[in-house]
């Protein structure tokens, strides 16, 4: 009893210099936030309660940035999931220049995003490329990035930029996979889709899942190519929740800022805690 | 153990609620507490010597108050801008608020944010000053929900200076150019239709600020409310187009300084001499010496309403979280006859009522047939004639509108209208993507 508690005195010490430093810099700050959320005014104010709840619930600006942001994730995140699952699985294929490939969707992750947003502009801007092109073909000239194509170039963004880091961690996931289940499968007579289905599928699910978390948190970042995009206030269709948050703060609006960044808070922890418990529920795959 | 847990967290967060439970200074205000503790100011480069009289005054009156002052000097403009940014970030900085307008992108946005305190009570409480002897139109600019937040100190009122000879040697219409902003426009850009040569007016005079002029109500920080769609707002748009790509709004011949205005009306580089910001006695001088030669002409621009603008150029306010009652008195000397008079701050309008005759006094203060010396040119001050007088006093007395000297609105419309005056887009597109924008601003 004395050792365990030694034990774990000890496990505490050494842990103590990470849970110092995020008390400090993610707990206590975290609380201070939900405070402001209560109250109005710089540098601590006077207590109104849920006031400050009812306006940003109620502000247009919140409810266009919170259904962008829905959209953004119902629409991206499959379609990320779907192609990186697509691209892994043809990349798990021995062919000549697979391992070149296999490097060639990395490369987005590392360009840095100011120049990626660069090329867009320069491709999709009133006066870029694209438009020269179809000006040259007596086509009408399209203002990509302030119309609701500005979305859908953003999702193509957001695909291209993490798409290579999904297909590494699905390859982990496939290389992972004992080649003797396809070999046995294949004596059976299951064809390509009854191997996908009945052994690549569901070995895959743990991946899938942390993937898909991963996804959610990746279409966050992508405020980073729309406020580069767009500025602080880009076409309505790629207005998000962190332009939301970004353009309070620089208001110094903090009570609302804080409000709307619990709101995204209990939303995100509620989908990840319905996923956990979704996936525990799925239990253990029996092959 | 997982109950424990609960039970930590919610503590934490009832604890964390309550914790914004200290109501700021300004929650129940039912009498003015004493002046008593520190003050803390910030003086901008910029500012000169509009401080020292008010600080002088201040330390006279409360000798018990310690006064703070955190000067500056040129060579740190801008750098001091942002030290007091990041102070009223952090809930701190000076306790009384000069130029708000150089930390804050928008005030009218700011005022929501609760940063500056509410000084409806200390009005109503303190028997020494009252909102009545203020010009109630500039003050609207500094208020929200009715209640006001930010006090406008000085203000201008854009006129055009010309001369009857002037005009009818240009074939200019007074009466037309009388009317509003909108239509000495539209006789401005018919006169160069005609004429190019000299211009009438190398620069229209609002410059991209035009929205400021026009008197309409864009943006409704009350309601939470957009409108661009008046007419009189895509005429203006229009009618600035050609002046839009001239590379500096100061070119030879039409300025807004000194007496080059009435030279330039005299010597017929141009007809129509704006008067816009910092302007103050300028029109009245310059009339002045047109008066020698000519007969003056005072025009004040006027917007839809048929009113006239009042462009404020000095405001203050008082910071929520600080040391309100003494910042408060600070501003009761700001808003004093004896500061809002000083010579120091001629350039614009004090809003204090009773000063507004002094001004007028003060234009007069130069005797008749003085000769100004410019650097060899002499130029010759007679009397101000009876009509500029009452077209000046009734400029003060018509007031519509106020805004803040280049404010967030004017620099939004430039911004988002900038490509219908390059030619790269049409004006509609550019209003649809302005009001779409303001709309998502103005709910945030």
């Amino acid at each position: 009893m004395i050792q365990r508690k030694r034990e774990a005195l000890t496990g505490l010490g050494f842990a103590a210099p990470f849970l110092i430093g995020f008390a400090a810099f993610f707990v206590i700050p975290f609380l201070i936030s939900i405070g402001y959320t209560f109250t109005f005014g710089a540098g601590g104010g006077a207590f109104v309660g849920f006031a400050n709840y009812q306006e940003v619930l109620t502000s247009g600006a919140f409810k266009l940035a919170a259904w962008n942001t829905f959209r953004f994730i119902v629409v991206g995140v499959p379609l990320i999931m779907v192609s990186s699952l697509i691209f892994s699985l043809l990349l798990y294929q021995k062919f000549k220049g697979s391992g070149f490939f296999r490097s060639v969707f990395l490369y987005p992750l590392v360009i840095p995003i100011a120049s990626t947003v660069m090329v867009v502009q320069v491709f999709f801007s009133e006066s870029g490329i694209l438009n020269s092109i179809l000006n040259s073909m007596n086509f009408p000239v399209q203002s990509w990035l302030n119309s609701e194509s500005a979305f859908y170039l953003l999702i193509g963004l957001y695909i291209w930029k993490n798409c290579g880091y999904n297909i590494v961690l699905f390859l982990a996931g496939l290389n992972s996979i004992p080649k003797d289940f396809y070999e046995a499968a294949s004596l059976d007579g299951a064809t390509g889709w009854n191997s996908f289905r009945y052994i690549t599928a569901p070995i895959l699910i743990p991946n899938f899942f942390f993937i898909f978390v991963i996804s959610i948190i990746n279409s966050f970042k992508s405020f980073r190519e729309a406020f580069l995009l767009g500025g602080t206030m880009p076409h309505k269709s790629i207005y998000m929740l962190q332009h939301f948050m970004n353009n309070n703060f620089s208001n110094l609006n903090y009570q609302r800022l804080s409000v709307a960044a619990l709101i995204v808070f209990i939303v995100i922890f509620g989908c990840v805690f319905l996923l956990f418990r979704l996936k525990g529920k799925a239990g253990t795959v029996e092959l | 153990m997982k109950k424990t847990l609960i039970l930590s967290l919610a503590l934490a967060l009832g604890l964390s609620a309550l914790s914004g439970c200290s109501a700021g200074e300004n929650g129940a205000i039912t009498a003015l507490p004493e002046a008593t503790g520190e003050l803390n100011l910030h003086v901008s480069p910029i500012m000169g010597g509009w401080m020292n009289p008010a600080i002088a005054a201040y330390q006279e009156k409360f000798p018990n108050v310690q006064v703070n002052v955190e000067n500056h000097d040129e060579s740190q403009w801008g750098s001091d801008i942002e030290s007091v940014q990041t102070a009223l970030m952090a809930g701190k900085g000076p306790d009384l608020i000069y130029r708000p307008e150089y930390f804050f992108s928008d005030i009218q946005k700011t005022m929501s944010t609760g940063v500056f305190a509410d000084l409806n009570p200390y009005f109503d409480l303190d028997p020494e000053i009252s909102l009545e002897e203020l010009e109630t139109t500039v003050l609207t600019a500094g208020q929200q929900k009715g209640r006001q937040y930010v006090i406008p100190l000085t203000y201008n009122i854009p006129m055009l200076l010309t001369s009857k000879e002037a005009l009818a040697e240009f074939g200019m219409d007074e009466a037309e150019l009388r009317k509003g902003y909108l239509e000495t426009s539209r006789q401005i850009a018919s006169y160069l239709e005609r004429r190019q040569d000299p211009p009438v007016y190398d620069r229209l005079f609002a410059g991209m600020y035009y929205p400021d002029y026009l008197g309409l109500s864009f943006l409704d920080y009350d309601k939470r409310t957009v409108d661009f769609s008046f007419p009189e707002f895509r005429e203006a748009a229009e009618l600035y187009k050609p002046f839009y790509k001239m590379d500096s709004p100061m070119v030879e011949g039409i300025t807004t300084t000194n007496f080059d205005g009435c030279q330039d009306v005299l010597g017929r580089k141009t007809v129509l001499a704006p008067y816009s910001d910092s302007s103050g006695l300028e029109p009245l001088e310059n009339a002045r010496v047109i008066a020698s030669e000519e007969t003056p002409v005072l025009i004040p621009v006027l917007g839809t309403d048929g009113k006239s603008s009042g462009l404020i150029y000095n405001a203050a306010a008082v910071r929520s979280s600080g040391n309100q009652r003494n910042a408060w008195e600070f501003m009761k000397i700001l808003l004093s006859e004896q500061i809002q008079n000083e010579r120091i701050n001629l350039l614009s309008f004090p809003i204090r009522k009773s000063c507004v005759s002094a001004r007028l006094e003060e234009a007069m203060e130069t005797p008749e047939g003085y000769q100004l010396d410019l650097g060899g040119k002499m130029l010759t001050m007679a009397a101000l004639p009876e009509d500029v007088q009452k077209d000046y006093e009734a400029a003060y007395a018509n007031l519509g509108h106020a805004s803040f000297n280049f404010g967030y609105l004017s620099g939004q419309v430039a911004s988002y209208l900038a490509p219908y005056y390059e030619d790269e887009k049409s004006l509609d597109a550019c209003i649809e993507e302005l009001t779409n924008a303001m709309e998502i601003y103005i709910s945030e």
